[in-house]
């Protein structure tokens, strides 16, 4: 199974972000890791959870604005020079990134860069023809 | 020169109130005879030309009001042959509340003689330069203030709104001596000249005429002392003509209607019952010698008052004071008439849900319009990309509607108070009363 990302409309007024995490943590659910992209007027919360499709529902259900998107991510070791090793490929095979965030996995040894291409199929194809794994879901949560 | 047409301006009361009898009797009969429109109405509330005898049978008229004009466009309420009409002039560009009105040269001849009156009471002579920085065009602003200028003889430099450097230019190369313009316009130029260092003292400006908006008596005194002039205000109507309905003196403490082409009324804008004069109320306004639009009865929505008290510029003309409000939710936004009704039309155009709130302010003297928009769920993703461009994309189709320019904000589905009677749709900081 491909990693889901949640996004999260918020708006730019005191307690949104507090509410989401409120929700979130009384329903069980696992934040493993989040960005916010914000304007002046509002923000998109992206955030990758131990169940998404609850997330957002109950979100829905707070009347939040929620959704779920498939998103790649890809796993390099925690080394230096790993991500900058990626995006040179990207970089080569002319692909570009609408936006990417990284994390660290539990044992430290790998990190996982969450990666929004502009085309999708394009970027899925450079990274498997160089042999770049892709995290899957089950493996994010059996760690 | 201190009036433009003393016999008129300085008439007895007495002997303008026999003129105004004579000229709307012969104005009914014009436009019962020649317009089908207004005859259906008079006839359903069974008033022929013969009951009206002056101004005090006015009430038994039917009133008119914008919906009127819009149902009869293009030429529905034209009173004379197409022919005899020499020019158009429009509304501001809005395509569901145009509307046009038409002109002979006769009806021409007067309007611009109501601005050269305003001109003159505002100090001009024909040794004045005067910059008219209103809109040219469909606009009645323009036309009718540049008009009035030849009128009055003064050298006229029609520069048209914008270009704020080369206004600048030309009021310090050719010597302008009066400006007219929008007072936020003229609020602006006074700014940019301060930025440049530019004293009042270093411009030939002595007097203003200002319309189209409403603006406050602080505004005023702003504007006198950053260009450092007398500011009069200007009011009128595309439908009755244009500016130059009423103007002020040098008294600056109303604008006298020109009583012998527009008689003016004061109803109660619920129960359309006249007024005394001095009442606050809606103003209505019957034009009494036009030829190709003549307007019966027609309610501008402007709530304001009249007074009749001598004025010490000696003009007996009546008095309207600054409109003090609406009794529609019309929008005057940068001079440009605005209804939220439009901005909804564009929402539902354009797929959004009519939820939407007006924000009205003012930064650094010109108005601002802000308008939050719902989000529709299904437009939503994990990108800003697409929400920026759908604002964009909406600005751009309001920007069409209503002839300027609206900042778009879209924010989160219900996220916007629905109240349980009217919604509060617009919200106005400007605080002009």
């Amino acid at each position: 199974m491909p990693i889901k990302q949640l996004n999260i409309f918020l708006e730019n007024k005191n307690g949104s972000l507090a509410k989401v995490t409120e929700i979130l943590g009384k329903e069980g659910i696992n934040i493993v890791t989040m960005v916010l992209a914000d304007t002046a007027d509002y923000g998109i919360l992206r955030l990758i959870v131990s169940d998404t499709e609850k997330a957002v529902n109950v979100l829905n259900q707070h009347g939040i604005l929620a959704k779920a998107t498939g998103i790649t991510v890809i796993r390099m070791q925690h080394v230096r020079g790993g991500l900058d090793a990626v995006l040179r490929i990207m970089q080569e095979e002319n692909i570009s990134i609408e936006y990417l965030y990284a994390f660290v996995a539990v044992s430290g040894r790998e990190a996982y860069a969450v990666i929004r291409f502009e085309d999708k199929d394009a970027g899925l194809h450079v990274l498997e023809k160089n042999n770049i794994p892709l995290l899957t879901e089950a493996s994010l949560f059996e760690d | 020169m201190r009036y433009y047409q003393p016999e008129i301006e300085t008439m007895r009361v007495s002997e303008l109130e026999a003129m105004q009898r004579e000229k709307l009797q012969k104005q009914v009969r014009h436009v019962y005879a020649n317009v089908p429109y207004y005859r259906e109405k008079m006839q359903a509330k069974h008033v022929t030309p013969d009951d009206i005898h002056g101004v005090e049978d006015l009430y038994k008229l039917p009133l008119i009001s914008k919906g009127d004009l819009r149902d009869t466009y293009p030429y529905g309420l034209l009173a004379v042959p197409l022919k005899d009409c020499v020019r158009i002039q429009s509304t501001s560009g809005t395509t569901g509340k145009r509307v046009i009105a038409y002109y002979t040269q006769h009806d021409l001849d007067l309007w611009e003689d109501c601005c050269a009156r305003a001109i003159v009471a505002a100090g001009g002579t024909n040794e004045d330069v005067c910059q008219v920085a209103y809109g040219y065009g469909l606009f009645t602003g323009g036309s009718g203030l540049h008009g009035g200028s030849h009128r009055v003889g003064c050298l006229t430099l029609p520069m048209s709104s914008g270009n704020t450097d080369r206004q600048i230019q030309f009021m310090l190369d050719l010597k302008a001596t009066i400006l007219c313009c929008t007072p936020s316009y003229a609020a602006y130029i006074g700014e940019v000249l301060h930025e440049r260092g530019i004293k009042p003292e270093d411009i030939c400006l002595k007097a203003g005429i200002f319309g189209a908006e409403p603006w406050t008596e602080e505004m005023r005194r702003e504007i006198e002392a950053s260009l450092g002039i007398h500011a009069y205000d200007i009011y009128g109507l595309t439908e009755t003509s244009g500016p130059g309905v009423a103007f002020e003196c040098a008294a600056q403490n109303g604008m006298h209607i020109c009583e012998d082409h527009f008689v003016a009324e004061i109803i109660d804008p619920e129960t359309e019952e006249v007024l005394p004069i001095g009442s606050e109320g809606e103003l209505v306004f019957t034009s009494l010698d036009k030829e190709a639009f003549p307007l019966l009865r027609y309610r501008t929505r402007d709530i304001c008052r009249l007074t009749r008290e001598k004025c010490s510029c000696g003009r007996t003309h009546i008095k309207m004071c600054k409109p003090m409000g609406r009794s529609d939710d019309m929008m005057i936004i940068r001079g440009v008439n605005v209804f939220p009704s439009q901005i909804e039309t564009v929402l539902i155009n354009e797929g959004y849900s009519p939820n939407y709130q007006i924000l009205l302010d003012r930064a650094h003297n010109t108005d601002t319009l802000d308008i939050n928009v719902e989000l529709s769920p299904e437009w939503f993703d994990d990108t800003i990309k697409n929400i920026s461009m759908r604002e964009k994309n909406l600005e751009a189709a309001l920007r069409t509607m209503l002839g300027i320019g609206p900042k778009v904000h879209l924010v989160a589905p219900k996220s916007l108070v629905r109240s349980e009677g009217k919604a509060v749709r617009v919200i106005d900081k400007r605080n002009l009363q």
